[in-house]
């Protein structure tokens, strides 16, 4: 069920932008994967990813293993979008889902920067420790310069930071 | 109780209600009580407890995520002790929920003082089971002070998870999502005399059997020591037989926590007849009371009769299930240093020296005849030596389990294989011969013309100095050729030996220097009583042994399967054999056909077995001659490291292993040379071809295979 919208009724038709903003933060907090896009020339690439995002809605945590494609096309091309949604594969998700796409630059912090961002992810993400604690992984940022939120089918409301 | 809790209850509060919070070994024993006999007091720690550690430490998800690395049908019996450590090792990290410490500390000194107590589990699955199978969780025995409880109290949950109930998952069942432990915190009745009585034999249904030794039960339960066993007429109670038993030990508690076994020869039957009558009575009683016949353990205290445990008697038919065999191989420290002199002083030599023999006989020279009759005694030396191996060998490897576990439960580290490097650097066969074939290789590395002439036919035998080396390595190791290690038929040019010395002598000198092996002082220091670092020294010494007998114990066999694969080569080559010889354990069936739809693997889960990430070209290894084609930097994948095949180690940058296990003899060998390992990819020379780019990731088990 929408545990979300039930807990949180959206306010995003008021039309302000903090209302929108109030609705993907809900958005993000109620969800731990979203599906990361990434492009190398003419080679698109999909994944499903655990992330944390910052109060802040700027910074979007995540780990991947170095050897993946997802990181691999991020080595040629540091832009990615990454989807966040909250349907539950019912007839009813056409009206009542809703989802972001957040769009950005992915980096790799280094210093108390990862530290602090490590620390996010794993308040999130206990479960995940071994993981992001791998020498293979590597845990990366998307300093996110757009949101784009969608409800109501085709209703799409876009926030920018830059 | 100081005050109600969800987490504590008194056992004799319990009713038949209180099993999913209580487990049914608590509800048992609470009807005990009722009915009038003597238990030993305490509480339990309620399922409560155990959900909310869970939850609090959010380990649901890590539990689930652990169970479900790869479907339990593909797990190896050493999977799933591997799973079973890491369970454990995460439980002794986690705190308990806000609360429960004080309230522990509280309840036991209020109910048990400073009296010494066991923690036992008591699972509420164990009731839904159609067959009771002790021991697959855990008690603690002779804990002593409240950290020693909270300890324990984190073993028996993660009991819940061990290898023996993962191995009995079905018939228990154990399910992660509704899967849960109570644990009995009892005063430890130390009594002069203990056992288990049956009410009605299994094997003799008209009959009671009672096993009984002088001390705690805890040895008898377990299988280490031998009970006198009185057979009683179950309706009369007369004595039928009394079996004494060859020597008679004791397991008594310890000061300082935990339990000793001792000699006990000098002592007379542990039960007098008094105490028979007594026990035959209160059997009939329970088994009235319950209307079933009863397992029952039991303990004389002072000529007090106090009852440990009654549970309903079930049978459970072993036959064809391999199951108990591996729950066999756990054997204690004491069996197993008993067991290092005989691998080491008598098997090791003997069937080296059979080795020796078998490899210095001229088969060709053989009659027809005389070959088959050879190849035939050689296969069945082989079968002899293959059943020592399975019966003595493997169950030497339990070893650097017991020192691994206990290692963990003092330790705690972050990663529950660090015991491991404590092992490695040893002096092992495989890596000896390795170092001789990196000095052949030298030589042919410093001498261009000498390198070059062994590209052709004999030619690069005709040095006299490099032929000596060479053909003194073959002496004592085989030439490594296709049919087996051992074989000695081929002379140089296009052997496997030729061509991984080609191969060697083109990479710069092999780094032979030993993996950093941390300081045993400093482990040994860690330790405050002079009692268990006398334990720490002992299983870390064991643990050495079985690491390197693991490793020689390979080796060896490997030699003797060389000498029968090496007749059966030669029985081949003079057509003496029907199609379809009985084959040696490298080769493998081809790989299917390729279908019309291509499903392509592109990221395998396994288990990291060696800690490291090497990217390269993968080389499958289905029969021994493909090593011959192993190139330095290629990832050797292959259903399972054979000892005929770690001579090409030295050239691989990792290893991918379909069988699985992090004690396994591939993952030993890939510590020695520090290469990343992943053990326990199903199908993985299926799954992977020679050529694609893979990389193996052995920090978390990962091995990705990029798209070309």
């Amino acid at each position: 069920m929408h545990d979300f919208d039930e807990k949180y009724p959206l306010v995003s038709d008021r039309h302000k932008p903090e209302n929108t903003r109030a609705d993907i933060a809900r958005l993000l907090g109620g969800q731990r994967l979203g599906v990361l896009s990434t492009c190398h020339g003419q080679d698109p690439h999909a994944s499903l990813i655990g992330f944390a995002a910052t109060a802040d809605l700027r910074r979007i945590v995540f780990v991947t293993p170095r050897a993946t494609k997802k990181h691999r096309n991020l080595s040629h091309c540091s832009r990615a979008a990454l989807l966040i949604d909250n349907r539950n594969n019912r007839l009813a998700d056409f009206h009542e889902a809703c989802a972001v796409t957040a769009e950005g630059q992915v980096e790799e912090p280094q210093g108390s920067e990862r530290e602090e961002a490590l620390r996010l992810f794993l308040e999130r993400h206990p479960h995940l420790a071994e993981f992001a604690h791998s020498p293979s992984c590597a845990l990366l940022v998307i300093a996110v310069a757009s949101y784009r939120f969608v409800n109501r089918f085709q209703h799409v409301v876009e926030i920018r930071f830059d | 109780m100081t005050k109600p809790s969800p987490y504590l209850s008194p056992l004799r509060e319990l009713s038949a209600q209180s099993q999913a919070m209580a487990g049914a070994k608590a509800v048992n024993l609470a009807g005990l009580a009722h009915g009038g006999f003597t238990i030993p007091d305490g509480f339990v720690v309620t399922t409560q407890a155990y959900r909310d550690f869970l939850s609090s430490n959010g380990l649901e998800e890590r539990l689930q995520m652990e169970l479900n690395r790869k479907a339990f049908s593909d797990m190896r019996w050493e999977e799933l002790w591997d799973a079973g450590l890491r369970i454990r090792n995460l439980f002794l990290r986690q705190p308990l929920p806000p609360g429960l410490e004080e309230q522990l500390g509280e309840e036991i000194k209020l109910r048990l003082g400073d009296r010494p107590l066991v923690l036992r589990s008591s699972s509420p699955q164990e009731d839904s089971a159609k067959a009771s199978f002790a021991g697959l969780h855990a008690s603690v025995v002779n804990v002593r002070s409240l950290p020693m409880v909270l300890e324990a109290l984190r073993q028996v949950w993660a009991s819940l998870w061990s290898d023996a109930a993962l191995l009995y998952r079905e018939e228990i069942g154990l399910n992660p999502q509704s899967a849960s432990m109570a644990v009995i915190c009892q005063e430890l009745v130390g009594g002069e005399a203990s056992g288990v009585m049956f009410t009605r034999s299994p094997t003799r249904p008209e009959q009671t059997a009672i096993e009984a030794v002088h001390g705690l039960n805890e040895g008898l339960v377990d299988g280490r020591i031998s009970p006198d066993r009185w057979l009683l007429d179950r309706t009369s109670g007369k004595i039928l037989d009394h079996h004494v038993p060859e020597t008679r030990s004791a397991m008594l508690s310890t000061p300082s926590g935990g339990t000793a076994c001792t000699e006990a020869s000098a002592s007379g039957p542990p039960l007098h007849d008094s105490q028979l009558r007594q026990l035959f009575s209160v059997g009939q009683q329970l088994e009235e009371k319950f209307g079933v016949a009863q397992d029952i353990e039991w303990t004389f205290q002072q000529g007090r009769l106090y009852l440990l445990q009654a549970r309903p008697i079930t049978t459970v038919d072993n036959q064809g299930d391999d199951r108990q065999w591996y729950l066999s191989l756990k054997r204690r420290l004491d069996e197993l240093e008993a067991l290092q002199p005989r691998i080491e002083h008598d098997l090791l030599p003997a069937m080296l020296a059979e080795a020796e023999t078998l490899a210095a006989l001229d088969l060709t020279s053989l009659p027809d005849k005389e070959l088959l009759r050879e190849l035939a005694s050689r296969q069945a030396r082989y079968d002899y030596w293959h059943g020592v191996y399975y019966q003595t060998f493997i169950p030497f490897a339990h070893g650097m389990r017991l020192f691994g576990e206990f290692y963990n439960d003092h330790l705690k580290p972050d990663d529950p294989y660090a015991f491991m490097d404590l092992l490695t650097g040893e002096q092992l066969q495989s890596k000896q011969r390795n170092r001789q074939l990196e000095a052949l290789a030298g030589m042919l590395r410093a001498n261009p013309e000498r390198r070059n002439g062994l590209v052709g036919e004999e030619s690069g035998l005709r040095d006299p100095e490099f032929a000596a080396a060479y053909q003194a390595f073959v002496a004592a190791y085989g030439d490594l050729s296709v049919a087996a290690t051992g074989y000695r038929g081929a002379k140089g040019g296009a052997s496997v030996l030729s061509n991984i010395l080609l191969e060697l002598a083109d990479q710069p000198a092999g780094d032979w220097a030993r993996p950093h092996r941390p300081s045993e002082e400093e482990f040994l220091k860690g330790f405050a009583s002079g009692q268990e670092r006398s334990q720490a020294k002992r299983l870390l010494t064991l643990a050495k042994a079985s690491y390197r007998l693991r490793d020689d114990d390979n080796i060896v066999l490997g030699r003797i399967e060389a000498a029968w694969l090496t007749a059966q080569a030669e029985a081949a080559r003079r057509a003496l054999l029907c199609p379809n010889p009985r084959q040696g354990s490298v080769l493998d069936s081809p790989p299917t056909a390729a279908e019309e739809v291509r499903v392509e693997a592109r990221q395998l889960l396994g288990q990291p077995a060696a800690k490291g990430v090497a990217s390269g070209p993968a080389r499958i290894v289905r029969q021994h001659r493909d090593l011959a084609e192993m190139k330095a930097g290629e990832i050797l994948v292959c259903d399972a490291i054979d000892p005929n095949m770690t001579f090409a180690i030295p050239l691989a940058g990792g290893i991918v292993e379909r069988r699985g296990g992090m004690l396994i003899h591939g993952a030993i060998i890939a510590r020695e040379y520090g290469l990343p390992c992943v053990t326990g990819i199903p199908e993985a020379c299926e799954r992977i071809r020679t050529g694609d780019p893979i990389c193996v990731d052995g920090f978390l088990g990962i091995v990705t295979i990029q798209s070309s």
